[in-house]
């Protein structure tokens, strides 16, 4: 009696040990595939779903988040994605959400992720449906890939060239893309250029009207040829004028190359500048300023070459050149 | 021509095996579903059965799983992935290996163990004695002997399992070093149920037929001494090659419902 | 016992009755229209060589085998007309003694003797009215000691008596001996003989014993039968047989 006492004790433990780990793992394998957590669906309508199959893994910003519950042809252009989300991601995802299926991996399963959208959206319901993304399948990626390696290639051998010539002389530039103040300092310039071109626009427009009235007035133009002082101190005008284009020019070369680094640059000046939005509109309207200041100089440029008063200056300059 | 003959008579006798051993599966089920319930030994065979094979289950089941992960690891390293090395043990483990090689330890060890017992009762008439002092020697020794093998086994198997991914463990950790935790996430990183249940359910049938060849063999075991070597023998021959053909079927309906 | 004989030969009904039994095994006759009866508290000895179909005749009776054609009755029930759960309460009033005892090899002494109650009967569910019981078989054989040991630790003659003990726990009305005493020495044989004579007065059973060995026919037999080629060749009283002057017969003694 006592011997069968032992072995069934015995038995009693190996039975219910193994059916005690056997119940751990369906636990556990329900819990990977969300069967027990609390969960919520939502459910988004793909023109493809390239091979997703019930189970696959859901991921919010990479992090799994629940599986693929169902998937339903509506018609011939849209299958519908019920997805089970775990409860606890249900408060960062937000009704702008989108979804996209790629393959986990080059070789691996589908997995549908889930992505925020741009800008501020509500949170997400139960039931809601979000945007998708239609996938891109392995090979698809793949001749993408090339594409994007072919522009790496050329953004690369942009970089190395600007870098060289950093390297090579264009100190100030170098001290700049390694300084971390000078960020603040080029906003302050870049306040002051769209000031200053803001100016030489109006100086522009005013002087246009000049030789609009020079045109015009016939009595006021043959004053002016009788008039030499005039004349001179129109030249003192034309010459101050030339070199503030020039000085446009340059600066405006140098913004440019600037800028370029500031693209493709990797240092804390990139950082600041980059997730300056402010900063970054305030560079682009003084950009456009300076072009269509430095447009319309060009025009009066050409303008006062052409006009007999200012013929002989513009002589004179040629024939220095040539002897220069 | 003798020997077309004689293959006739190996065919021939093969079909009448094959019919004998279906009336046996089919007196099976009509006893066991019959009164009296033959409780205690039943228990007894479980013990017997599961309990001391235990050890045996669980040593080989140990060395599988480190051979396993020593013999893919290298491989997996060169390919940079040995992140994958639990996964794939898990899932090797659990769908086949673990079930396979539990299945093949008891048909060596109970298997045979079932044929030369119940054959050297039956050369020695202690089956005829039970069967003349009234107790149904078929629902005391066959019924209880395959239940019990038949509800073990998967007991085995979740146990052999469990040993078997822990040596795993044991090799990847001295190899490498990952966490108990880590480990066993990975390896259920991968798993489903589709891969647990039909492995569950395929020892099920491997303890089945353990149980049901033993049986068999021993219970119409010769008269003799021989006889009694014979069934064993050929019980433990019958239940492995049995094993696989099983194995082979259980792989093809799992896959059906699997890919459902 | 024996001064009784003559009117139990008359007045006692036939407790089993064998009328032309035929068995084949494997294509070839083995019993060709045996006839044969056994009277109630009767010692019958049935004598044959080795492959006479003895076995078979004594396994047909108790129904471990088929019967191709011929009857058998046992206690007035036909046994190839009963189903099984009528076989297994028939076979409480039968002992059946194996020539290699047959005692279970996993168990005990105490629970080889126990195996036909605990099965059987609900009304041995009192452990100690069964212990009673095992405890008084074994006495009967007188073996108390032994109680507790393993097949595997006694002698060939401890087994047989064992045996005996455990076909005797029931009480049957007739007990079947298949070669009480192969494979054992003349002396335990001796023994052996002595004690199935005394479970027979003290028991007050009928007993049917089939064996080649003459010195039971001549110790207990009430009655002899010769089986040859698988019929009742000759039967008689030991002495009648013993003094006949067929050869075939004469070739036995």
């Amino acid at each position: 009696m006592q011997k069968t006492t032992s072995q069934k004790t015995k038995l009693g433990i190996m039975v219910l040990s193994g059916v005690l780990l056997f119940t751990i793992a369906i636990y556990l394998i329900g819990e990977k595939q969300s069967f027990f957590t609390q969960s919520f669906e939502i459910t988004s309508v793909f023109k493809n779903v390239k091979g997703l199959r019930l189970g696959n893994n859901v991921r919010y910003l990479g992090i799994n988040a629940g599986n693929v519950e169902s998937i339903d042809i509506i018609n011939d252009t849209a299958i519908k994605v019920t997805l089970k989300m775990d409860l606890k991601t249900k408060s960062f995802i937000k009704k702008n959400a989108f979804a996209k299926i790629s393959s986990d991996g080059l070789v691996g399963d589908m997995v549908v992720n889930i992505e925020p959208g741009p800008g501020f959206s509500e949170g997400i319901e139960d039931n809601d449906q979000i945007m998708a993304y239609d996938p891109i399948a392995t090979y698809e990626m793949l001749s993408t890939l090339s594409e994007t390696n072919e522009n790496a290639a050329m953004v690369t051998a942009g970089i190395l060239q600007i870098t060289n010539s950093i390297n090579k002389g264009e100190g100030t530039l170098g001290m700049l893309v390694n300084d971390r103040k000078v960020a603040q300092d080029i906003r302050q310039i870049i306040k002051n250029l769209k000031e200053t071109t803001r100016r030489s626009a109006t100086l522009m427009e005013k002087l246009e009207d000049v030789s609009t009235l020079i045109k015009s007035d016939q009595n006021l133009m043959g004053v002016m040829l009788n008039d030499t002082s005039i004349a001179s101190k129109v030249r003192l005008l034309i010459n101050d004028l030339n070199s503030t284009g020039k000085e446009f020019n340059t600066m405006s070369k140098t913004l440019n190359s600037l800028i370029n680094d500031l693209a493709c640059g990797e240092n804390s000046l990139v950082n600041t500048v980059a997730h300056d939005s402010l900063l970054k509109n305030d560079l682009k309207e003084t950009l456009e300023n300076i072009n269509s200041g430095s447009q319309k100089f060009d025009e009066n440029m050409e303008a006062l070459k052409h006009h007999p008063l200012f013929k002989g200056y513009f002589k004179d300059k040629k024939d220095k050149k040539r002897k220069n | 021509m003798n020997y077309q003959a004689y293959i006739i008579e190996q065919v021939k006798r093969f079909f009448i095996t094959v019919g004998d051993v279906s009336y046996f599966t089919g007196r099976f089920f009509k006893e066991v579903v019959s009164r009296p319930v033959e409780f205690q030994e039943f228990v007894k065979q479980c013990y017997m059965v599961g309990y001391k094979s235990l050890p045996l289950v669980a040593t080989t089941s140990l060395i599988m799983g480190m051979v396993l992960t020593l013999q893919t690891r290298p491989t997996l390293v060169d390919f940079g992935a040995v992140s994958l090395m639990p996964s794939m043990v898990g899932i090797s483990i659990v769908r086949e290996i673990g079930p396979v090689i539990t299945a093949l330890i008891c048909a060596g060890k109970v298997g045979s163990g079932i044929g030369a017992e119940l054959g050297s009762m039956r050369v020695t008439e202690q089956i005829d004695a039970m069967e003349v002092s009234g107790t149904n020697p078929f629902k005391y020794l066959v019924v209880t002997r395959i239940l019990a093998t038949t509800i073990t086994l998967p007991i085995l198997v979740v146990l052999g399992d469990t040993v078997g991914l822990t040596g795993s463990f044991i090799v990847e950790n001295i190899k490498g070093s990952v966490s108990f935790t880590l480990f066993f996430n990975l390896v259920f990183d991968y798993l489903s149920y589709g891969d647990l249940l039909p492995s569950i359910i395929k020892s099920f049938f491997f303890g089945f037929a353990i149980g049901v060849i033993g049986c068999y063999k021993g219970y119409n075991a010769q008269r003799g001494t021989a006889g009694v070597g014979l069934a064993a023998n050929s019980a433990v021959v019958i239940t492995s090659m049995l094993l696989f053909f099983i194995d082979f079927l259980a792989v093809l309906v799992a896959d059906i419902f699997y890919e459902l | 016992m024996l001064s009784d004989e003559s009117h139990k030969k008359n007045g006692q009904q036939k407790i089993i009755e064998v009328v032309q039994l035929h068995k084949e095994l494997s294509g070839n006759p083995v019993l060709n229209g045996f006839d044969m009866s056994l009277y109630d508290g009767e010692c019958l000895v049935v004598i044959g060589k080795s492959g006479a179909g003895k076995t078979v005749m004594i396994r047909c009776l108790v129904g471990l085998m088929t019967v191709d054609s011929g009857s058998v009755s046992i206690l007035g029930k036909s046994i190839p007309d009963l189903d099984q759960s009528q076989l297994d309460h028939l076979r409480l009033d039968i002992g059946f003694l194996f020539q290699g005892s047959a005692l279970y090899d996993s168990m005990s002494v105490r629970e080889n003797l126990e195996f036909p109650l605990r099965r059987l009967r609900k009304e041995y569910a009192d452990k100690d009215a069964v212990d009673h019981m095992v405890r008084d078989a074994l006495a009967s054989v007188g073996l108390e000691h032994a109680i507790d040991l393993m097949p595997s630790e006694l002698s060939g003659g401890m087994k047989r008596r064992i045996a005996l003990a455990r076909t005797l726990i029931l009480r049957p009305q007739i007990i079947f001996y298949d070669e009480p005493t192969t494979g054992l020495d003349p002396i335990t044989a001796k023994e052996i003989i002595k004690l199935i004579k005394d479970i027979q007065v003290k028991y007050k059973t009928s007993s049917l014993i089939i064996t080649h060995d003459l010195n039971i026919a001549k110790l207990i037999s009430d009655r002899v039968v010769i089986l040859v080629d698988g019929q009742n060749y000759a039967e008689g009283t030991y002495k009648e047989l013993a003094a006949a002057g067929d050869p075939v017969i004469k070739a036995f003694f």
